[in-house]
């Protein structure tokens, strides 16, 4: 195991930028975001609002036809994107800030701490995600803060497990030892000593994890535990039209393509990043 | 088991085709059974149910899985015809004494169970006594309850005399209900022992049950030899199946492809002008529904061929804030329809000072229609300018506070006085709206009283006017309950009451 | 390792301390089942609504359901009926489902096997196929093949499960071509080997997931294998590149695909409710998600627990199997 001193912040962020992957992937991201938080801005219809039969493709003033409750399929795309990407990009960050905390603090305390906070993850990742959610969905009704949070820890746990590898090596290192050393209080080092030096698997994390907060999301909507009706949102739009795939497939397969870009987008980001700065073994 | 061996479908070559060198071709040659076509004497349906599935015709939770099983594996004294008109099975004659307190039922004679047993007149007694067994509920309980579980008497193998504790006149039609099927006396559920047209052969609830034709039945046996019924919860799920020949009939259909299934000539739509409404309810006993005029204003916010084109697709008929799509043999009842009107609902609840109105609207996936029409009617309400915020809850949760929303969406499929006793007046276990109107009451007291069927369409006529008048409920529609066949089945014939999959014997295939 | 498996698994060499660390590991996983198994009896109470109500219905009158509440012993204090459960399953007993008055052990048992059964086949699949691809595309990284099915596994990863098995119904069995049948309409009386044509989807279905998972290791392994200064010493010797795949950089790979073959093969159980869902396979994940939905608490508790010994038990032999995969000297490098 290779345990050379990383090069700087400022090194690695040039290389991902220059990273053909991760600028493709950055760029879908960006795309996609744009269309959410714009769309609203520029939809002919509000989002709920009867323009014509159910499912009609030709229904006058309607681009890609209308919904199974006669809307417009085309505002409620525009509408439908801005929730799922701030809930997802939200529940990742928490993901990535619980897991990074778990993370830093089992592998720079050691010992006990180590021993409960990666038997607390074990126990979370015993119990699967979807089911986790829709446990808690059950328990308190399907809020955008609780999905957002509820999704947000189901990250944690494998963000936690990466972070504590990364971070085992870190606090090894000479400057860990010698901050220890001078006294300096334990959140000053990990904050300011070992968390800089995860920048770039926190990245990649970043990348993954964002794929799976959206696949998750979806999933809910899917299943119905997600974002309500009559809200409009890409993952309850496949699951409200997916029966009329076959008369109306813009209904459906629009949202699933924009879902598919962003996600796409953030995997090859990460994909990018992993590439970038030569993390291809450890 | 053997049924498999029997089947028939595309050659092995074809499966392998997909998958060709890949360790599963191996373990598909194997186990070379083919879930295609299937062979003609089996009869496969799809339903929707869940893991409560039981065998029990009365201790049921209702769902569509339990109602198409015990209907086929159990009779009633009597049944729906397609036309919602009631004809006799188990029971020959009713004849009432001269003020309808007393029923006697005389039964057909030389029916056998399943097991080779008479089916007698203690046999109907111990039915009708399960049924009403305090400690254990069922359904069709508050359908009979005017019946006396102590007064009945077996006059002799073939007679069944009723004492009933208040007059009943439309006594025999009652016994149409499917919660009212009737068991042997000493009946198990695990070994349930019947009269119907099919016997059980296996049993697995959420999953599957297998029935074979019972040839000693009484009348006509049934055509096919074996009907498999299967659970599939998702009806998209349940349509690719039958398009792909997996099952032969499904109950379940995503109206949203009832045009679809339409038009391909390898299916066919039952399109059945059920007795299924979907009220909105208002609590009339809380504010701000105890004020008769947001009530009114509700109503006419409400927008009723929009709901119907939108949340049935079509596939239902308008509401008039009555119950009851029809009321065969009484005619209609003679109401202007309630129409649209926004400056009015406006005026009504400016009036009544409730121009800001701000509520919630309960409502669960419990029949296709009932989420939509809550979000239908919440967007018709902002013309109005008042917020209706619809609340989409899985069924746990609505019923958990089941009978105490103060304003939400049910359902109910049942002919007008059954739903009149569950839902309109005091007592009912749908009451909603807790609608306790004193001259409504009287009126039904007299009506299921009464013999006399011209009497009675006259007091029905009378209920319906001040339903529409002053009740709670917004009964925008009338949904048309949708399933779909394969072009290969014959005998599925549309039903008011009920449904072609609750009469499987009259059912074949080509 | 690429993945996110938990270095603290990491096994050191020498057998006896690794029966220790086993043994410990069994003793841990003992006590986090029996948090699990009071966090989720709890969670369960929390929830709005309960069986008794589920079981009557609308019709139900109050007094009716607090007949049926006492019946069943939902009146009485949490932490008593947790123990009465607890109880009964030292004694064997998984109890019985208030719902489907079935044995819950029953339910459980037909659902694990039809998984198991699921899951074999798919990694049956995808890991012969994940390793060809995962050695193809490392020996020739870069190349137009490698570009090709990395886009490809990423698309496939970044379609939401629900989505890649809609896409293969369409594809496979309703419009397209027939193929297979799009519901695992599993007969309950026979063996899932019987009718296996039944389930061809919902395996094809995770396969595809699975392989684009795999593959990418076993790429990013073999990646590291052929550029270490073992294999370039082996090369300088003159060493076939035949034998330098097979015999060093093959078994390195595999690896990290048995420790994500592990945790692919926990997550079966009970993690894939939606592709459950879309193929109405009789799986776990759906078990649970409508026991969930109906309250039916035995059921919900008998699931989760199964789930969470399937995902321990992966676990520890997982990293049984590492540890007899990792070549001798090479022991902490996996």
């Amino acid at each position: 195991m290779s345990e050379s001193t990383p090069p700087s912040r400022a090194g690695y962020i040039a290389r991902i930028a220059a990273n053909r992957s991760a600028q493709v992937g950055m760029a879908l991201i960006l795309l996609v975001t744009a269309i959410a938080f714009l769309g609203p801005y520029v939809a002919p219809y509000t989002p709920s609002e009867f323009i014509g039969r159910p499912y009609n493709m030709a229904a006058e003033g309607a681009l890609l036809g209308t919904d199974n409750l006669g809307r417009d399929v085309w505002s409620r795309v525009l509408h439908g994107g801005h929730d799922l990407v701030w809930m997802a990009a939200a529940a990742t960050l928490l993901g990535l800030t619980l897991g990074t905390a778990i993370g830093l603090a089992a592998a720079y305390y050691k010992g006990l701490t180590d021993l409960l906070l990666m038997r607390l993850i074990e126990l979370k990742l015993a119990f699967p995600s979807i089911v986790f959610a829709l446990l808690f969905v059950t328990m308190f009704g399907p809020g955008k803060l609780l999905l957002t949070v509820v999704v947000g820890i189901s990250q944690a746990p494998s963000v936690a497990r990466v972070m504590r590898g990364v971070a085992l090596s870190v606090v090894r290192q000479d400057y860990v030892q010698w901050a220890r050393s001078v006294g300096m209080p334990s959140w000053r080092i990990l904050l300011s000593e070992v968390l800089p030096n995860t920048t770039s698997p926190l990245l990649v994390e970043f990348g993954l994890r964002m794929m799976w907060s959206i696949s998750l999301l979806a999933g809910l909507s899917f299943l119905g535990y997600g974002i309500q009706p009559p809200a409009a949102d890409w993952g309850l739009m496949v699951n409200e039209n997916r029966n009329a795939l076959a008369i109306q497939p813009y209904a459906v397969l629009t949202p699933i393509l924009l879902i598919a870009l962003f996600s796409i987008g953030c995997n090859i980001f990460a994909e990018g990043v992993t590439r970038a700065i030569g993390r291809t073994g450890n | 088991m053997t049924m498999d061996s029997t089947k028939t479908g595309p050659n092995r070559r074809q499966i392998l085709a997909g998958i060709s060198a890949t360790a599963l071709g191996a373990a598909l040659m194997s186990g070379a059974t083919l879930a295609f076509a299937q062979s003609t004497g089996t009869l496969r349906v799809a339903c929707n149910g869940s893991a409560s599935d039981s065998l029990d015709p009365h201790r049921t939770q209702g769902q569509v899985t339990d109602i198409v099983r015990f209907s086929n594996l159990f009779d009633g004294l009597c049944e729906y015809a397609p036309d919602g008109t009631v004809q006799n099975v188990l029971a020959e004659s009713f004849t009432p004494n001269a003020d309808a307190t007393e029923w006697t039922v005389r039964l057909v004679p030389g029916v056998t169970t399943h097991a080779g047993r008479p089916y007698e007149a203690e046999d109907l007694i111990a039915s009708v006594r399960r049924i009403l067994d305090p400690e254990h509920p069922t359904r069709g309980a508050s359908l009979i309850a005017f019946v006396d579980a102590e007064g009945l008497e077996a006059v002799d193998a073939q007679t069944v005399l009723f004492r009933l504790k208040r007059a009943y006149g439309p006594f025999r039609d009652v016994w149409a209900n499917r919660y009212l099927r009737m068991v042997p006396r000493d009946f198990d559920p695990s070994a349930p022992d019947g009269t119907g047209p099919f016997k059980v052969v296996s049993f697995t609830p959420g999953r599957e049950s297998v029935f074979d034709r019972f040839d000693g039945y009484f009348r006509e046996p049934a055509l096919v030899e074996r009907v498999v019924i299967s659970n599939i919860a998702d009806a998209t799920a349940a349509i690719n199946a039958l398009r792909s020949g997996q099952i032969d009939m499904t109950y379940l259909v995503p109206i949203s492809e009832a045009a679809i299934i339409e038009a391909d000539p390898s299916m066919q739509l039952v399109n059945n002008p059920s007795m299924l409404s979907i009220p909105i309810y208002m609590r009339t006993d809380v504010a701000p529904f105890d004020d008769p005029r947001v009530r009114e204003a509700i109503r006419l916010i409400a927008n009723r061929e929009q709901m119907v084109e939108i949340a049935l697709s079509g596939y239902g008929v308008v509401g008039n804030d009555m119950q009851g799509r029809n009321v065969t043999p009484c005619g209609d009842t003679p109401v202007p329809q309630r129409t649209q009107d926004i400056e009015r609902a406006r005026a009504l609840l400016a009036e009544a000072g409730q121009s800001d109105l701000d509520v919630e609207i309960a409502t669960t996936a419990g029949t296709p229609g009932m989420v939509e029409c809550a979000q239908i009617l919440a967007e018709q309400a902002r013309a109005a300018g008042i917020s209706i915020r619809a609340n989409v809850m899985d069924e746990a949760t609505y019923l958990a506070n089941y009978g105490n929303w103060s304003f939400g969406v049910d359902f109910l499929s049942d002919t007008y006085l059954p739903v009149v006793a569950r839902s309109l007046v005091p007592g009912g276990t749908f009451n909603n709206t807790h609608w306790n109107d004193a001259e409504f009451n009287a009126l039904f007291e007299r009506a299921t009283a009464s013999s006399d069927e011209a009497e009675r369409c006259e007091i029905i006529h009378q209920m319906r006017t001040i339903e529409h008048e002053r009740g709670g409920n917004i009964v925008w529609g009338f949904a048309n309950t949708l399933h779909a066949v394969g072009a290969n089945v014959q005998g599925v014939v549309p039903y008011v009451v009920n449904s072609a999959f609750n009469n499987l014997r009259v059912v074949s295939k080509s | 390792m690429t993945g996110t498996a938990d270095p603290a698994r990491r096994v050191p060499s020498g057998t006896r301390k690794n029966l220790g660390i086993i043994g410990t590991r069994l003793a841990i996983s003992l006590v986090l089942l029996i948090v699990m198994s009071m966090l989720v009896f709890a969670a369960t109470q929390a929830l709005p609504g309960d069986i008794a109500l589920m079981v009557l219905g609308r019709d139900a009158t109050p007094a009716q359901v607090d007949r049926l509440r006492s019946l069943l012993n939902l009146d009485a204090p949490v932490w008593q009926q947790y123990l009465l459960w607890a109880g009964n399953l030292l004694q064997g007993d998984f109890g019985t489902s208030f719902i489907s008055q079935q044995p819950v052990g029953d339910i459980v048992a037909a659902r694990i096997s039809n998984t198991l059964v699921v899951v074999i086949l798919s990694f049956a699949l995808s890991i012969p196929i994940s390793l060809l691809l995962g050695v193809f595309t490392a020996v020739h990284a870069d190349g137009l093949g490698d570009r090709i099915v990395l886009l490809v596994s990423i698309a496939l990863n970044a379609l939401p499960e629900f989505v890649l098995a809609l896409l293969l119904v369409l594809l496979l069995s309703v419009k397209v071509f027939h193929i297979f049948p799009p519901v695992a309409l599993l007969s309950p009386e026979q063996s899932v080997w019987a009718q296996l044509p039944r389930v061809a989807l919902p395996v094809l279905t995770l396969a595809l997931l699975q392989m684009s998972y795999f593959y990418r290791l076993v790429r990013a392994t073999m990646i590291d294998v052929l550029n270490s200064d073992y294999v370039e010493f082996a090369r300088l010797k003159g060493m076939p590149q035949r034998v330098i795949l097979w015999r060093h950089a093959i078994p390195n790979a595999l690896v990290p695909a048995v420790q994500a073959a592990g945790t692919i093969f926990a997550i079966s159980f009970g993690g894939v409710v939606v592709i459950e869902y879309v193929f109405a396979f009789p799986g776990l994940g759906t078990a649970l998600a409508e026991a969930v939905g109906s309250r039916d608490i035995q059921v919900v508790q008998a699931i989760t627990l199964t789930i969470a010994v399937i995902f321990f038990a992966t676990n520890i032999v997982t990293d049984l199997i590492t540890l007899m995969l990792t070549p001798p000297g090479r022991g902490g490098q996996a």
